[in-house]
């Protein structure tokens, strides 16, 4: 079977295993009790509910120093079971006696086997009636929709599978941190780096633990999952948003996913497992809990009766607190719009006090692990840190500071400064301006002289304050156009004018809005709350160039706002057709002329070249490598093994081997017979005798990368072979990633492929190929574990480089 | 009371019964043919050359031995004459005065006669890059001052010129049989009090730290006091130490000057080469020497002892042990009669006890041969002649093919069978002797030696063991019976006897079961096709071509290892893999062909 196979049947498996517990689960244990909500709402409870317990039954019993295998699943088999026999009123006890009984009969040879399976399948009649009658009312009874949901996981499949099936390895370096910290998991050291929000790394572990997935696994298909939730939320929170019951839903995620304009750093991190974008996905659902809220408030119903709606809004603020902080932020901005257009009812009594209640609900939800960790002594992790940093920092707040702010590091050349007679820097001019460019009050402080009256002062005053302002409302549209084509279209289409598309659709949601709210007041609200949400967003997103304090960067803002633009679409789309609907009268034409749009614009699109191409990361680790690491793992038993590598490969095989690094092995290499090595670097060889180096395994795997990797980077000679020229090299000195970047991984991976040939021709019989293909190959060096073999050699560049370096007689 | 009819019905039905039984066992020894050797043949065809007369066609290079102990030159003239090589010595070397260095297949040295004067010698053999095998080490005091010479032995430091080690440990993949730890512990004394005695091998060595570069196939246990110390640095006894164009191996020992070093110069000659052929007997026999007997003797002793006579304690104690240790083994027992052991007892022997042990023999499809050397009472021709008698009255149709010579010298001892009317027997079988051959042919007759003593197992013939069945894929177990009837000592009475023969072949030898289990006839014919065996072999790449005299009714058998790769296809005979790298081939055609892989060798997915 081929790595590629092997890679789909993982992808299937992970997903059997995931919607069982993320969905089925909840489905069996709370089916009855979510009978109120529209299908997409229930589907989006019960996925919150899923996350919700995972996050948390894996974070508390971390905390308790009980999580197990055997606890986990009794933890799972506890709350769903609890909540299966109460919901549902399952006389368990009677089932579990009645079930006792058959069986000591049978065992007993009172009934025979014919029997016994007659009985059972006649005492399960009913419940084999209920999911016949399930598959025939959801199943055949929405045949297009299911259609219509193929499509878009084929769609999937085409744009983000391929790469999965060439590309085996991380498609982030940040993926074996994240890898590390979920390791450590196992070893019941959570929060390992300090404190950080796990969600994503619980999950990763539950299914990990309780289902035996390798990590490594379900870190490089993580990705998969992650998109397909992304836009199962987007379809659910469109299905449900859509009022006109047409297949808007669907062409909204077509919209997301498809069009062949958009920047591929849009997709590069969905093709990683990365906690961002797994918090992605519960945005929008929150979004609709929140908005369900007022609707049904709206409708009649009572506090009781809605409030629902509340908790799982607030499951899913702390879900996606608990995964990453950015998507929380996202919410948060789509909640300002939300309070915005729904102003005169937030500020009633009876909603502000449960909306607040809610909040705080849903931060204590999910901080509460976080804290209790913290008051026990764990610290925060670094980039915790560094985003408040970012945050605290955020823009000047001046209007154009560097009109009298010098900035370290500028180069002047050309400009002029102008001073105060008391030497104050008044203005710097750029080059071509003079002092007539200078504003009245700039000239007065030159001067030191006002002659101005206080009428003229006033004015000159606010002209100054005004003119930048007035300038930005006018470069305003400009900004956002340049900022949507930088970060969200391709680069080809970076002079373009597509990018004024997202402001038009905020005059359309503008436009829709008042329209709604005049024929359905709350529908209006609603529309209007999705507008000024994604104006907000925008704002986040052009928060740099526009001189707003940055929240985020303008990258990682353009991935949330790119994920409301098909939303802002579908909702001006949807309420024209609920518009229409009105005017006729009739649901029908809007339906049919809505499903003619949708097929239309599928059709032109996929005729006209539309459609993307299949996105694409370069992965940092060689397909073979990943091929011989899953083999190795499957065949080998555990701990009998060591992987010889750059460094990915420590975080993978922590579990079932061993890892020794490359650059460990070359500095004992340069130590042999008596060399010598930067001394700053030696300090991670702990080895008493550094000249000699044994690794106590029976197998030896030693990755070589005939075309070295560009990890993280490309520099002049990118792509090229290992070479003697390579290997002649100075070893570079270095304790961080840097050995492994650039020139350096060629000089590291020379070196080792010389040393591997000089090995093999001292111990031929020892050593074999394991796997080879042109950029990769694998050696296995089969050793006696009482009788082990030096790996330091003479290989013939021990010692070379630029610097002198002292061989010891 | 019953009726008349029905007492009838009974009796028939019990007459039916009893004829039932006696017939079934009448018609098992009338059809079992026990009166004939299964095992004859025709022997006209059979051909037995000398071993002395070399065929110099098919001599595959030249050896050099460089020394001067008689035994380690004795150990390379028979592994020569086993593998094929012409030995020449140094002083023929010397006479044949040429400045250029021959082309060695190996230079066997004798490292302790080594002095600072014949060290060019063997620098010269160094820079030509011939492999070396140092059978001694050199002495301590001359690694000392010649740093050149410990650097081509690949030790970097001495670092003690003599230990006393507690055992050695031999690795796997060296020689036949797998890995083994030669340590006799505590354990091992309170579950067998004489389980000192089994450590015979000379384990006072010198300590020397190893360059890297090294591999080690033995190395030494030190005794207590050594537990902190790191494994790599444990006294090494066999090693090699390779540079990118030189091969040196290492024995730190004496092995060298006994039929060990036979295995062992097998095993490193595999070592010098991606692939390795060599032929092999593939044979095992176990052999009961002077049994059974068929005269009452030392009556008065066994009864005390078993309460039973000679030939009750034979047949009925003895024969079951011998047939469970056949079982076990899948072997087919050879026996060597004897009328008697003392002749000059005056007691007659019982013929019948004759045939019924080759009924016996028959159900397990064993062999009978003679003994024939008396253990008392008459020569050598005079018990030949005596047994002659005996076997012509009651076994006159059953062919012996083999003879137990004990130690007498095999020229006699033929020209003694052939003047006897023992005409039949093509097999002598002697006891171990270190100054000989272990199998060759002489005079029309197969001469074969005992390799290992069923009730004993020390741990220097447990290396011999292994040596042989690298080297030959040959073993014989000979176990004596005349002590039995005439024990001098408790260790001579049957069940201490069974308990260590039957414990030394059924644990030691399942290391080997690959060999085929025959007859000693058998086996004989076995090694008769290995001396007869011409051979041309080519070695292209991954592919291996055997052309050779073999056949389907007289195959050829070959171990070939093949190191990482593995066996993919084979035509003309068929392969089974034997321990890691190495198989058993057998040969049925003239021709044939074995292609190997060196594939990567990933498992599950590509």
């Amino acid at each position: 079977m081929s790595m590629a196979q092997l890679t789909v049947i993982q992808i299937i498996q992970i997903f059997a295993v995931y919607t069982l517990v993320m969905v089925f689960l909840p489905v069996f244990a709370f089916g009855n009790k979510m009978q109120r909500f529209s299908f997409p709402l229930r589907m989006m409870a019960y996925y919150a509910i899923g996350n919700f317990f995972v996050i948390n039954a894996v974070l508390y019993l971390q905390l308790l120093h009980i999580s197990y295998r055997p606890t986990l699943i009794l933890a799972t088999v506890a709350f769903y079971g609890f909540f299966m026999v109460r919901n549902r009123n399952l006389d368990v006890k009677a089932a579990f006696f009645f079930l006792l009984e058959m069986m000591d009969r049978r065992h007993n040879r009172r009934v025979g086997r014919k029997t016994f399976w007659r009985i059972m399948r006649k005492k399960t009649k009913a419940l084999r009636q209920a999911v016949w009658e399930w598959i025939v009312e959801y199943v055949f009874g929405y045949i297009p929709e299911w259609v219509a949901a193929i499509g878009i996981v084929a769609l999937i499949w085409y744009l983000f599978g391929g790469n999965y099936l060439e590309n085996f390895g991380y498609g982030a370096s940040d993926i074996p941190v994240h890898n590390y910290w979920i390791n450590e998991l196992s070893k019941e050291n959570l929060f390992c780096s300090g404190i950080y929000p796990f969600g994503m790394h619980t999950e990763v572990y539950f299914l990990h633990q309780v289902f035996g997935f390798d990590t490594y696994v379900l870190l490089r298909l993580w990705g998969m999952i992650n998109i397909c939730c992304v836009c199962f939320a987007m379809l659910g929170f469109l299905g449900w948003l859509c009022k006109s019951k047409s297949f808007l839903p669907y062409l909204g995620v077509y919209l997301y996913l498809a069009p062949c304009f958009i920047n591929s750093e849009i997709w590069n991190r969905f093709l990683s497992a990365l906690p961002q974008e797994y918090g992605m996905i519960f945005i929008l659902p929150a979004m609709a809990f929140l908005f369900a809220f007022f609707e049904e408030r709206a409708n009649g119903a009572t506090e009781d009766e809605a409030k629902l709606n509340l908790f799982f809004f607030a499951l899913n603020l702390a879900l996606s607190i608990s995964i990453h902080f950015y998507p929380a932020i996202s919410i948060l901005i789509l909640c300002i719009g939300c309070g915005i257009a729904f102003v005169k009812t937030i500020f009633k009594k009876e909603y502000f006090f449960v909306i607040l209640k809610t909040g705080l609900f849903a931060f204590a939800l999910a901080v509460l692990p976080m804290m209790i960790a913290y008051v026990g002594g764990k610290p925060l992790q670094g980039s915790m840190g560094w985003a408040l940093g970012v945050m605290k920092n955020g823009g000047s707040k001046d209007d154009n500071p560097s009109r009298y702010l010098i900035e370290e590091g500028k180069d002047y050349e050309g400009y002029s400064f102008v001073f105060a007679p008391d030497g104050t820097l008044v203005a710097i001019l750029e080059p071509g301006e003079t002092t007539e460019d200078l504003t009245p009050e700039e000239q007065a402080q030159v001067s030191g002289v006002d002659n101005r009256s206080f009428v003229q002062k006033v004015v000159d005053k606010i002209k100054s304050k005004a003119q930048p302002k007035i300038e930005w409302i006018c470069n305003f549209p400009k900004s956002v156009k340049s900022e949507t084509n930088l970060f969200i279209l391709k680069s080809e289409y970076r002079d373009s004018d597509y990018g004024y598309v997202v402001l038009w659709l905020i005059i359309a949601l503008i436009v829709v809005s008042v329209g709604l709210f005049v024929v359905i007041p709350t529908s209006g609200q609603i529309t209007a709350s999705i507008g000024i949400g994604y104006f907000f967003t925008m704002l986040m997103f052009c928060a740099g160039r526009l001189g707003f304090p940055v929240i985020m960067d303008a990258r990682r803002g353009s991935f949330f706002f790119y994920y409301l633009i098909p939303v802002a679409i579908i909702t001006v789309l949807d309420a024209g057709f609920l518009l229409l609907e009105r005017w006729h009268r009739s649901t029908r034409i809007s339906k049919e002329v809505a499903m003619v749009l949708s097929l239309s614009i599928l059709c032109t699109t996929y005729i006209g070249g539309f459609i993307g191409t299949p996105n694409e990361v370069e992965s940092l680790e060689y397909p073979g490598a990943i091929t011989c690491l899953t083999n190795i793992v499957e065949g080998s038993k555990p701990f009998t093994y060591t992987i010889i590598s750059a460094n990915d490969e420590l975080r993978m095989v922590e579990e079932t081997g061993y890892h020794y690094e490359v650059i460990s092995l070359l500095k004992h290499l340069a130590l042999y017979q008596g060399g010598d090595y930067d001394d700053a670097s030696r300090d991670d060889l702990s080895e008493v005798d550094k000249g000699h180096l044994y690794i106590p395994t029976e197998d030896i795997y030693v990755f070589i990368e005939r075309i070295p990797l560009d990890y993280a980077g490309h520099y002049e000679g990118s792509g090229q072979r290992v070479s003697a020229e390579g290997a002649a090299k100075m070893l570079p000195s270095s304790n961080s990633l840097s050995v492994y970047t650039l020139e350096n991984r060629w000089i590291c991976m020379s070196k080792m492929y010389y040393w591997m040939q000089a090995f093999k021709k001292l111990h031929p019989d020892a050593v074999s190929l394991y796997y080879a293909d042109s950029e990769f190959v694998c050696y296995r060096i089969h050793q006696n574990t009482f009788s082990l073999y030096d790996l330091c050699i003479d290989y013939g560049y021990n010692h070379c480089g630029e610097k002198s370096i002292t061989v010891n007689d | 009371m019953i009726s008349r009819r029905n007492y009838v019905s009974i009796t028939i039905m019990m007459v039916m019964v009893f004829f039932l039984f006696i017939f079934s066992g009448a018609a098992k020894i009338a059809l079992s043919n026990f009166e004939k050797n299964e095992y004859d043949f025709d022997r006209s065809k059979l051909q037995i050359r000398n071993t002395s007369e070399v065929d110099e066609a098919s001599l595959r290079g030249t050896v050099l031995f460089y020394g001067s102990s008689e035994k380690m030159l004795h150990m390379a003239q028979q592994w020569c004459s086993y593998r094929r090589y012409i030995l020449t010595t140094i002083s023929e070397e010397q006479e044949a005065e040429t400045d250029e260095i021959p082309a060695y297949s190996l230079v066997l040295i004798d490292g302790t006669s080594l002095t600072e004067e014949n060290l060019e010698d063997i620098y010269a053999y160094a820079d030509a890059h011939i492999p070396l095998v140092f059978a001694s080490v050199p002495s301590v005091k001359l690694l000392r001052e010649n740093s050149k010479l410990s650097q081509l032995l690949g030790i970097t430091n001495i670092q003690e010129a003599s230990i006393t080690l507690d055992g050695m440990t031999l690795y796997e993949n060296f020689l036949m049989g797998g890995k083994v730890i030669y340590q006799v512990t505590e354990s091992d004394i309170k579950n067998d009090k004489n389980a000192k005695k089994r450590q015979d091998l000379n384990l006072q060595i010198p300590w020397f730290i190893l360059n890297s570069g090294s591999k080690v196939y033995m190395d030494g246990i030190l005794p207590e006091g050594y537990e902190d110390l790191d494994a790599a640095y444990k006294p090494p006894v066999i090693w090699r130490y390779m540079t990118p164009t030189d091969t040196v191996f290492v024995v730190n020992n004496n092995f060298m000057e006994s039929d060990i070093g036979l295995g062992m110069l097998t095993a490193m000659e595999g070592e010098l080469s991606d692939f390795y052929v060599y032929p092999v007997v593939n044979a095992q026999s176990i052999v009961e020497l002077n049994y059974p007997t068929f005269t009452e003797e030392n009556t008065e002793r066994l009864h005390e002892i078993y309460s039973r006579d000679s030939t009750a304690v034979l047949r009925d104690l003895v024969w079951p042990g011998i047939a469970a240790v056949s079982a076990h083994n899948q072997s087919y027992p050879s026996v060597c009669f004897t009328s008697k052991l003392d002749y000059s007892v005056t007691a007659h022997p019982n013929g019948e006890l004759l045939q019924y042990y080759l009924q016996l023999l028959r159900e397990l499809h064993g062999e009978a041969g003679i003994s024939m050397v008396p253990w008392k009472g008459k020569s050598v021709e005079e018990k030949l002649a005596y047994d002659k008698r005996i076997y012509d009255a009651y076994a006159d149709e059953y062919t012996m093919l083999f003879a137990y010579a004990k130690d007498l010298d095999a020229e006699e001892a033929a020209k003694m069978l052939d003047t006897s009317g023992f005409d039949d027997v093509f097999t002598i079988l002697r006891d171990y002797d270190a100054t000989d051959s272990m199998i060759g042919a002489i005079d029309g007759k197969i001469v074969l030696q005992i390799s290992n003593e069923g009730s004993s197992h020390t741990f220097s013939e447990d290396l011999r063991t292994k040596s042989f069945q690298t080297v030959l894929g040959y073993s014989v177990i000979g176990q004596d019976f005349a002590q039995i009837v005439y024990p001098e000592n408790k260790n001579d009475q049957w069940e201490k006897v069974y308990d260590r023969f039957s414990r030394y072949t059924n644990t030691y030898w399942k290391n080997y079961d690959y060999y085929d289990e025959l007859t000693l006839s058998e086996t004989a014919q076995r090694c008769n096709r290995y001396f007869q065996l011409e051979y041309d072999l080519k070695i292209q790449g991954e592919r291996i071509s055997i052309q050779s005299n073999a056949s389907e009714e007289h195959p050829a058998y070959f171990v070939l290892q093949t190191g990482a790769r593995t066996i993919q296809d084979m035509t003309g005979g068929t392969y089974e893999l034997i321990n890691d790298g190495r198989y058993l081939i057998t040969l049925t055609d003239s021709k044939a062909v074995i292609d190997c892989s060196n594939k990567e060798q990933l498992t599950f997915w590509r």
